[in-house]
């Protein structure tokens, strides 16, 4: 999909393509402090690399969160009604993720093209732009 | 995986949405939008009560467990400062070939008892012998 294409998820608004990240280890931390989830995947190298990985990985609900944050970036919170969200691959330091419109929500792509999450979404009325930016 | 978990509730309490908690996730996303998306996302229904909710009461095995997926539904964002009452339950335990699957569900309700938001977390264990 390229930077101009959009999407309307439950044909109420249009989403346009965002990029969050680079992701980091202090992210993943603030993330695992705010939610109190301190599985060691997340924040020990030495458990991620005995079960295989090549380093800590972020939260699945920290993907999530960014995808949705692109989405209220563009919409605000008030317009979401539903979201399903599946996870396919795992999210580690360094990774780029960019957020792209599909036909009923966003996928959220690493650098190499590969999908980390899919979010099928259900929204309302988008709110104006003050509204979205939180500033009212 | 345990599946005579189904049913079972794991966590009832009553919480105050902290402006501080949404503060400490609005610096973990770390964008513009950031505070307005900790309204929508300032819990996870597997650890809400606990690091260990999901792991205790599915029974899970870390080193075979993935998250699959969550699911929101949203009646509206959280109000900083807020009183509600959180009740997550295991909504299913089945296998599936080699694998197992658990969902839970956490909804949350305000204090007129009305729903906020309603998760499910999808979890798989990989390889389950149980």
């Amino acid at each position: 999909m390229t930077q101009d294409d959009s999407a309307t998820p439950g044909g109420s608004a249009t989403l346009g393509e965002r990029t969050r990240g680079p992701v980091t280890r202090v992210q993943i931390a603030r993330y695992a402090g705010a939610v109190g989830d301190f599985n060691p995947v997340h924040v020990d190298d030495e458990f991620a690399r005995a079960s295989g990985l090549p380093s800590v990985i972020a939260h699945g609900p920290l993907t999530v969160t960014l995808a949705l944050d692109a989405v209220v970036e563009q919409l605000g919170p008030q317009a979401l009604r539903s979201a399903k969200a599946r996870l396919s691959a795992p999210v580690f330091p360094g990774d780029e993720l960019t957020v792209v419109p599909t036909a009923d929500g966003v996928e959220v792509r690493k650098a190499d093209g590969s999908v980390a999450a899919t979010l099928r979404l259900e929204t309302g009325q988008p709110e104006t732009a003050a509204e979205a930016a939180g500033t009212r | 995986m345990d599946e005579s978990a189904k049913g079972r509730t794991l966590v009832e309490d009553d919480l105050t949405v902290s402006p501080d908690v949404l503060a400490a996730l609005a610096r973990a996303v770390g964008s513009p939008a950031g505070a307005a998306t900790a309204t929508l996302v300032p819990y996870f229904g597997a650890s809400v009560g606990g690091e260990s909710t999901a792991v205790d009461g599915l029974g899970l095995d870390l080193s075979r467990a993935l998250l699959a997926g969550i699911d929101y539904d949203w009646r509206r964002p959280f109000t900083p400062g807020e009183r509600v009452h959180v009740r997550v339950t295991v909504e299913d335990v089945f296998r599936k070939g080699a694998n197992q699957f658990g969902l839970l569900a956490a909804e949350f309700t305000d204090a007129a008892g009305d729903l906020v938001q309603r998760q499910t977390v999808t979890f798989i264990e990989r390889g389950s012998s149980k």
